[in-house]
């Protein structure tokens, strides 16, 4: 399943990633669907769903916490570091770039034109990568009773995602206990 | 001064839980104790760190610390922002390989899955009205023709088919979507 990557391999993906990265941790999946499970086979599409619910519980930028999960996996600490240095390199110098010469370029008809439409290729990305996601975690009525009413939470009574993972970890383990499913070891 | 720079965006990076945008509050509350910046600097910093590849969070930092600092104070406050996750996610990591073939570990995770996905379809609804949809006109008209403009449900339907086709590269996809933006911006100024 795993394979052994270089260190400066890992860099490089998210390098490259961090350079087509605009909105939220959520527009990281698409590319690391794609990237890291199905190109390198770095970790399955399981753990990444594991690792992007984790990311929403711990402190920090969730494309980040999601690629130090993900390189730690692949390469320990070390792994960690490679990955989150790659997410955040091209961010930085982006940023440097247009606080010290560009200034405001989100003013520009050009800038924005182009925007919107990387906003609409963001979107259908997301859509196609939840058609994806959603053989793999919702399978039964109780992963579909959570899928529900975790959407309800959040669109209609603005829950936090911090709670929705936990509560629903929390769910997870007494549906399993109370239907008395025992693994066999 | 520099300390200070290091220490404010290491405590916005141990609580900004969920990332990106929950960054921005704490933005705020830093005005009247350092003076860095002003309430229109954050506005800004938001609409560029939109249109800037990378994480958000990262980007306002980044931008952040420039502010207060130039150069340096731009890479201590990216770097204090990332340090609170940098010192979790490798422990919580361990812990979690540890305890892997766990069934308890299991149960949380066959949990975890489906919310993990809701979050995700909640952000896609999110910037699908955002992005696509134009939900203030149509308040005001109630016409059902006034909730998608003919240009974005042209550029949906064309990112939809090619989408459909580069699913497996969508690396290309954002690159043809700066593409057809450049286009989009020629024929509304010139057509």
């Amino acid at each position: 399943m795993t394979k052994k990557i270089s260190l400066f391999k890992l860099f490089w993906i998210f390098f490259k990633i961090g350079l087509v990265l605009f909105g939220g941790g959520y527009a990281i999946l698409p590319f690391l669907q794609s990237e890291i499970v199905e190109k390198e086979k770095i970790c399955t599409q399981e753990q990444m769903i594991d690792y992007y619910a984790l990311a929403q519980c711990v402190p920090g930028i969730v494309a980040g916490s999601v690629s130090m999960f993900i390189g730690y996996s692949a390469r320990s600490i070390l792994g960690a570091l490679a990955c989150i240095f790659g997410m955040c390199l091209p961010a930085f110098i982006a940023m440097i770039i247009f606080a010290t010469m560009l200034g405001n370029i989100s003013h520009y008809p050009i800038v924005q034109c182009i925007f919107n439409e990387i906003g609409i290729a963001v979107c259908v990305l997301i859509f196609l990568t939840i058609a994806e996601l959603w053989k793999k975690s919702v399978h039964d009525f109780w992963t579909a009773a959570i899928f529900v009413i975790s959407i309800a939470a959040t669109l209609l009574f603005d829950v936090s995602p911090f709670w929705v993972i936990i509560l629903s970890g929390i769910f997870g383990v007494a549906v399993k206990i109370l239907r008395g499913e025992k693994r066999a070891d | 001064m520099l300390i200070d720079v290091f220490t404010e965006f290491f405590k916005i990076g141990c609580v900004a839980v969920g990332g990106g945008y929950t960054v921005i509050p704490f933005l705020y509350y830093l005005i009247p104790v350092y003076h860095w910046y002003d309430a229109d600097t954050i506005t800004e910093m938001i609409a560029v760190s939109n249109v800037t590849p990378g994480p958000i969070g990262i980007n306002m930092a980044t931008y952040a610390g420039f502010q207060a600092n130039g150069f340096l104070g731009a890479v201590l406050a990216t770097v204090a922002v990332v340090l609170p996750s940098v010192i979790i996610v490798p422990i919580l990591s361990k812990i979690l390989k540890k305890y892997k073939n766990n069934c308890f570990t299991e149960y949380v995770m066959y949990g975890l899955r489906p919310a993990a996905v809701a979050l995700i379809s909640v952000a896609a609804i999110q910037i699908f009205t955002s992005t696509i949809l134009t939900p203030d006109k149509f308040a005001n008209t109630y016409r059902i023709t006034d909730i998608i403009s003919l240009k974005s449900l042209m550029m949906l339907c064309f990112f939809s088919v090619f989408g459909f086709f580069l699913r497996k590269r969508p690396m290309l996809l954002i690159l043809l979507g700066a593409i057809a933006g450049v286009f989009v911006y020629i024929a509304e100024k010139f057509v």
